[in-house]
């Protein structure tokens, strides 16, 4: 697994640490029911503190992605690529929203910004 | 852009480390910061910049003068605050007013006390029954008082408490903000200096390692984060730090541009990703060595 | 007045106002060779003048202020030279006073110059000790 945390990222901490383990997740590398590292040992590896894992980790079960047994450890959850697909749609249409208001005030339309996407599809 | 102070190869063989051939320049207007590890000469090197200590060679020029002819003149023009502040224990910072007042051509009195009033130091209280916090900011209080066009400080936010010290970092943003006034700090680079810092000067084992502009750094240093294996050995050996970690490893590089080509690949594939480099990253690449 | 000065002369005041309060009265009135001894008290006033002086002395604080060090020598040493100028007058006049009785002598006034010089010698050796 390939986790970068950033503190110049606008997102906070913990939203990097649950971003990237949901990409891990829908990528397959993170398999279903397999073990993920614990609080500490992640903590510890990426210079965090204990607080930002266990709240990404807290973050990650309440969305379903993870489940955590007491005194075993957090557990990716089976979930079906239907219901992942489904999550992050809505999770994008959120940033959606922000970007076409953004984008607005510069005069970007939302046309616009479909054009732009097939181009970088295209990429 | 003027300078109001140049040093040029200093040298000064002290207890344990000597200073060989420091030289830097500190722009008018501008807050300066000395970086580096414990016993790396900093608190010397202010000393003397100060006329604190005497220097065994080399040149001072502070606002266009030289201590050896005009020690009184540039006294009152600059304002200095030692890492550890004395005073005299038995008295109060009303005596120590007074006493300053005597001296200095331009005392602001009102001015001290309302600081004193600020920074909460009880100007009734005998010194050796202020905390070490609290003479500190007397000490602060003091230099801000006469005038002082050029402000050296020692660790000045060492032993202030959180609220102090963010107050005391605004300051000096605002004394420096119509260009009339110079700050020269000295810090380990975690108290918040680094924050405000417009000109960096690493100094480690009594030598300027780097004397850039905090910018001019922020844009050139830059961290690689990559999946292990995804950059190949000839590449990594070409960052100034590399650190292996369980979830990725990050290299340090201050040219980024030469190593972009080799790069792109793995950002690409999203397997690398750059980042920003703090001025603390930056330092303790230098210090470490690799 | 100079703060420096002020601070310190009260020591250096005390400190001759003790000498002449003590040594004074003895070499006023006692026949005993006063005047063998007790001009040697001379040094040792001084030099606890001046411990008193130096001991809460912040040079420190002093090298802060548009004050050259020889501005703040100068002081030290007028200090110095006043204490032992003025216990030499003291004594000299005692001794004069006391040349009727005949327990000081002409070669007492030498001897009193002596030792003052040589107070002067070490206050000036241990100032510039300290500094």
């Amino acid at each position: 697994m390939f986790v970068v945390l950033s503190p110049a990222h606008p997102d906070p901490m913990y939203k990097q640490v649950t971003d990237q383990i949901k990409d891990a997740i829908a990528s397959g590398e993170l398999k279903p029911n397999e073990r993920l590292p614990s609080v500490r040992e992640l903590s510890e590896a990426l210079h965090v503190s204990a607080i930002t894992i266990k709240r990404a980790y807290q973050d990650l079960e309440t969305d379903g992605y993870i489940l955590t047994r007491a005194g075993l450890g957090s557990f990716v959850a089976s979930v079906e690529r239907d219901a992942l697909r489904e999550r992050k749609l809505s999770e994008l249409r959120e940033e959606l929203r922000r970007l076409v208001r953004s984008s607005a005030r510069f005069g970007i339309s939302a046309g616009d910004i479909v054009e732009l996407t097939r181009q970088v599809e295209g990429d | 852009m003027e300078t109001v102070l140049e040093a040029t190869d200093l040298t000064k063989d002290y207890e344990d480390f000597s200073l060989r051939g420091v030289s830097l320049t500190v722009r008018s207007g501008s807050i300066s910061g000395v970086f580096g590890p414990n016993a790396a000469g900093k608190t010397t090197l202010l000393k003397v910049l100060a006329a604190q200590a005497p220097m065994q060679s080399g040149a001072v020029r502070v606002l266009g003068q030289i201590y050896e002819t005009s020690e009184g003149d540039l006294k009152n023009r600059v304002g200095y605050v030692p890492q550890e502040p004395t005073f005299y224990p038995d008295k109060t910072a009303t005596w120590h007013a007074r006493f300053a007042a005597h001296y200095f051509a331009r005392w602001d009195g009102a001015g001290f006390f309302s600081l004193l009033e600020t920074f909460r130091v009880n100007p009734l209280k005998k010194v050796k029954h202020l905390s070490g916090g609290q003479k500190k900011l007397l000490s602060l209080a003091t230099a801000l008082s006469h005038g002082a066009e050029l402000l050296i400080l020692d660790e000045p936010t060492a032993g202030l408490d959180v609220v102090h010290r963010r107050s005391l970092l605004d300051r000096l943003r605002a004394i420096t903000a119509d260009g009339s006034r110079t700050v020269l700090v000295a810090s380990h680079i975690t108290d918040g200096l680094d924050e405000i810092a417009e000109d960096v000067t690493f100094l480690h084992d009594g030598r300027v390692v780097l004397h850039a502009a905090a910018d001019d750094l922020m844009t050139r240093w830059k961290w690689v984060h990559y999946k292990d294996g995804s950059l190949d050995r000839a590449i990594e050996g070409r960052f100034a730090t590399l650190r292996r970690q369980p979830f990725g490893n990050r290299g340090l590089t201050d040219d980024l541009p030469a190593l972009r080509e080799a790069v792109a690949p793995a950002l690409a594939s999203g397997d690398a990703r750059i980042d920003h480099a703090s001025l603390e990253d930056i330092l303790l690449s230098f210090v470490k060595g690799a | 007045m100079d703060p420096i000065l002020r601070r310190s002369s009260f020591f250096y005041v005390t400190a001759f106002v003790t000498y002449t309060g003590l040594m004074g009265r003895f070499m006023l009135t006692r026949d005993w060779p006063a005047f063998e001894v007790i001009p040697l008290f001379l040094p040792v006033w001084l030099i606890s003048g001046m411990l008193a002086s130096e001991h809460d002395e912040r040079y420190a604080f002093l090298r802060t202020l548009p004050l050259t060090d020889r501005a703040v020598v100068r002081t030290k040493f007028a200090l110095i030279l006043s204490f032992v100028s003025a216990a030499w007058l003291l004594m000299t006049a005692v001794a004069l006073f006391r040349m009727g009785d005949g327990v000081a002598t002409p070669s007492t006034l030498v001897y009193v110059t002596l030792v003052c010089a040589s107070a002067l010698l070490v206050g000036a050796l241990y100032q510039i000790g300290i500094w």
